[in-house]
């Protein structure tokens, strides 16, 4: 069983080695067959060994196995350590399975690309990375994996490297994710000097001993990493800038998996984050600004990709709240749920994205109903789970985590509750916001001139495309029948034993009272949408709320987060060092022939090249003069 | 009368010395090469020579460890003149400065 794993764990990596190693040598339609095809054989390797784990007694379900040791410092020691449970099983298969899918929609959408084995070399690499991960059995190893993922995030956003905008997106992405990163380590060391140990094992052993200060620190330093990894406030500001890379991407990483891995590491950590009670209600703080925050700012929006952006982020937020109430099942069903249908839209928007030859405005498309029937059947689909609409699955995992919030019963629970209601009225009208843009109104007059030739000619996209989106589409609409409240109960049952300390699981009553107003006021959502955006209007005039004119600008400028960073750190560094430049540079070395200490070093380091006159007759005698000498130094001492 | 380790020592310190003014005065690559070789045996005789005073086996394991150096760099010389020649280059090692193009 545990083979099975390692192999899907290797899997990737050979993958991207072949493919980095072989480069132009294979053939460009090859590199994605392989990328595809090293992926789904990691995917059947998943679920055969989920349904070995499944076949175990529920005390037996945790295997832990060290391949070898790496690093070993006194009695500290850091093993390549599988930790292979009911989350690490759920975890790969989204990935695998997910990726796998993706891999093979990026086969049609990066077609004609120059540089597609790069591509496909980086997106194996990601996935390595994330399964990484997910099965490390030792935080140093999740941290190893957590930089992994940033790295593959980084070079996947800057992909298309000649556009400016995508170097500066990948930028703002690593250098985010950095602020995040360093919060993790500081946390996972913490846990050592604590604990003495890294391991998950000693971890959770020790975790309910730490005194509750402790517990709390590190509890939230792990969080400063889970908030940056899944674009949370305050840290979230890379996640739309992040939509510069390929779709593809942005539905593998920036909505699938990636982003996810905060969630996963909260709920991996629970006996931690159990010792540490403020550290959940501050993850659940943040979960409801950020749901309600993100789901405004997607109102306004004008890029498709940065729609569904937004509304990732405000999905991620609503995980966050599940597993701060201690839901951690509902969590990470909803993250199960949101991989097929936000992986969806995005694939879906992909699909409209390449008929109007990368038209990403919502302005210039419109009408596609009837050029593109099959895309817009299948983001409807979507676009239904992700409001909550009875009986896709977002609906089912949605309301678990605000039932759950009712079980939970605390003042902070019933905010989460209101704010959750609240977050899925944004959520039907944003989304069917961009649904009636797209797909419905009279057709722009750009996309007239050029969708309905484009699928003339091509078709929707073409059939390695278009699978993918078929097989979602059917995840996107089941899978929530996992877990219907009173009927089927896999996924709690499942995910149990991964909390030593339980799961707050609401009745049957609570999570159908919950459905019934959710579904209600989802849609409400959708009928506002409609009111607001089905009648004809000028396509050219900006998308307002028409609430005022403080509240759009706000909410089209983001909330001011990216300037209140520019302000706090931006501009205040870029005063520092023109100050030093002025008044210390200037003033210490301005009596030099030179201008300032750079160009000092720079002048000194041409003076002392001369010598390097590539004339191997005169570096011949340097050496048999600083041999003599020494001779000489010898004689003389000897003597 | 035997010849002694000055002998020996003298000898080789003035190969030694005919190579290193080959090195440093001569310009064709081949002759560097070959003063070069000139140097080392001259270092390996020395070697042998205290390694036959001392009584040990080491010296002379050594001279044959710098014999098989010798060797493969004086490969990597002479391919470096075939290929300069073949490319019709000035075989003098102070034109010789750069290693762009």
């Amino acid at each position: 069983m545990t083979g099975l794993v390692w192999t899907a764990l290797a899997l990737p990596l050979a993958g991207a080695a072949v493919l980095a190693v072989l480069g132009t040598r294979l053939p460009a339609r090859g590199a994605g067959w392989l990328a595809s095809l090293v992926m789904l054989v990691a995917f059947v390797c998943s679920a055969i060994a989920t349904i070995m784990l499944a076949s175990r007694p529920h005390e037996e379900r945790a295997v832990v196995e060290t391949a070898w040791t790496w690093l070993t410092a006194g009695s500290f020691q850091v093993g390549l350590e599988l930790w292979f449970d009911e989350l690490t099983a759920v975890m790969l298969l989204v990935v695998t399975g997910i990726g796998f899918l993706i891999h093979v929609y990026s086969i049609g959408y990066m077609r004609g690309d120059e540089q597609e084995r790069r591509f496909f070399a980086y997106l194996n690499l990601f996935v390595f990375s994330m399964l990484l991960l997910v099965v490390s059995g030792d935080l140093v190893l999740l941290l190893a994996g957590w930089g992994l993922v940033g790295l593959s995030s980084y070079l996947l956003i800057g992909f298309w490297h000649q556009k400016p905008s995508a170097i500066k997106a990948a930028k703002k992405a690593f250098v985010m994710n950095a602020i995040g990163d360093v919060g993790l380590a500081l946390g996972i060391l913490l846990l050592f000097i604590e604990l003495g140990t890294t391991a998950y094992t000693g971890v959770f052993a020790g975790a309910g001993s730490l005194d509750s200060w402790t517990a709390t620190i590190a509890a939230l330093l792990l969080l400063v990493g889970a908030v940056a990894k899944s674009a949370q406030l305050p840290l979230h500001t890379w996640l739309p800038d992040a939509m510069e890379g390929p779709t593809p991407v942005s539905a593998l990483i920036h909505a699938a998996t990636m982003v996810t891995a905060g969630v996963y590491l909260i709920a991996r950590m629970n006996p931690l984050f159990h010792a540490a009670p403020y550290a959940l209600e501050t993850i659940v703080v943040i979960g409801v600004l950020g749901l309600l925050m993100a789901g405004a700012i997607a109102l306004v929006q004008t890029d498709i990709k940065r729609i569904i952006a937004f509304s990732t982020m405000s999905q991620i937020a609503y995980m966050f709240v599940g597993v701060g109430l201690g839901a951690y099942w509902a969590g990470i069903f909803h993250l199960f749920t949101h991989a097929f249908f936000k992986a969806l839209l995005f694939m879906g928007a992909g699909l409209v994205i390449h008929a109007l030859h990368g038209e990403q405005d919502v302005r210039n498309m419109g009408g596609l109903r009837s050029v593109m029937p099959k895309t817009y059947f299948c983001m409807l689909i979507g676009a239904l789970a992700l409001v909550g609409i009875f009986p896709l699955s977002g609906g089912f995992s949605k309301d678990a985590i605000l039932a759950s919030a009712l079980e939970v019963g605390t003042p902070l629970a019933w905010v989460a509750y209101i704010g959750g209601l609240a977050g899925a009225l944004l959520t039907g009208i944003y989304t069917f916001r961009l649904m009636f843009l797209v797909f419905h109104r009279r057709m722009s007059p750009y996309a007239e001139a050029v969708a309905p030739t484009a699928v003339k000619h091509h078709g929707e996209g073409p059939s390695s495309m278009l699978w993918p989106v078929y097989i979602l589409t059917l995840g996107a609409a089941v899978v929530g029948l996992l877990q219907v409240p009173g009927l089927t109960h896999v996924f709690f049952d499942w995910l149990e034993p991964i909390a030593p300390a339980g799961m707050v699981e609401p009745s049957a009553a609570q999570e159908w009272l919950t459905t019934l107003v959710a579904v209600s006021i989802g849609v409400a959502g959708i009928a506002i949408a409609g009111h607001l955006y089905l009648r004809e209007f000028d396509a050219t005039e900006r998308m307002r709320l028409g609430r005022g004119r403080l509240v759009d600008h706000a909410l089209e400028h983001r909330l001011y987060w990216d300037d209140l960073y520019a302000v706090a750190f931006e501009r205040p560094a870029q005063w520092l060092a023109a100050v030093l430049r002025r008044d210390v540079d200037r003033p210490v070395a301005g009596w030099l022939p030179t201008d300032g200490l750079g160009t000092l070093t720079a002048f000194l380091g041409r003076s002392v090249s001369v010598i390097e006159n590539g004339v191997v007759r005169s570096y011949a005698l340097v050496i048999a003069l600083g041999m003599a000498g020494l001779l000489l130094a010898l004689l003389v001492r000897a003597g | 009368m035997s010849v002694g380790l000055p002998f020996y020592l003298s000898v080789s310190a003035i190969l030694f010395a005919i190579g290193l003014v080959g090195v440093l005065l001569r310009r064709s690559p081949l002759t560097t090469l070959l003063s070069l070789e000139v140097m080392l045996n001259s270092v390996n005789l020395t070697l042998v020579a205290f390694s036959r005073q001392v009584g040990g086996s080491d010296g002379q394991v050594f001279a044959l460890v710098v014999m098989g150096i010798a060797a493969a760099e004086v490969v990597v010389g002479l391919g470096l003149v075939v290929a300069m020649t073949r490319r019709e280059m000035v075989l003098d090692t102070d034109e010789l400065r750069s290693l762009s193009g």
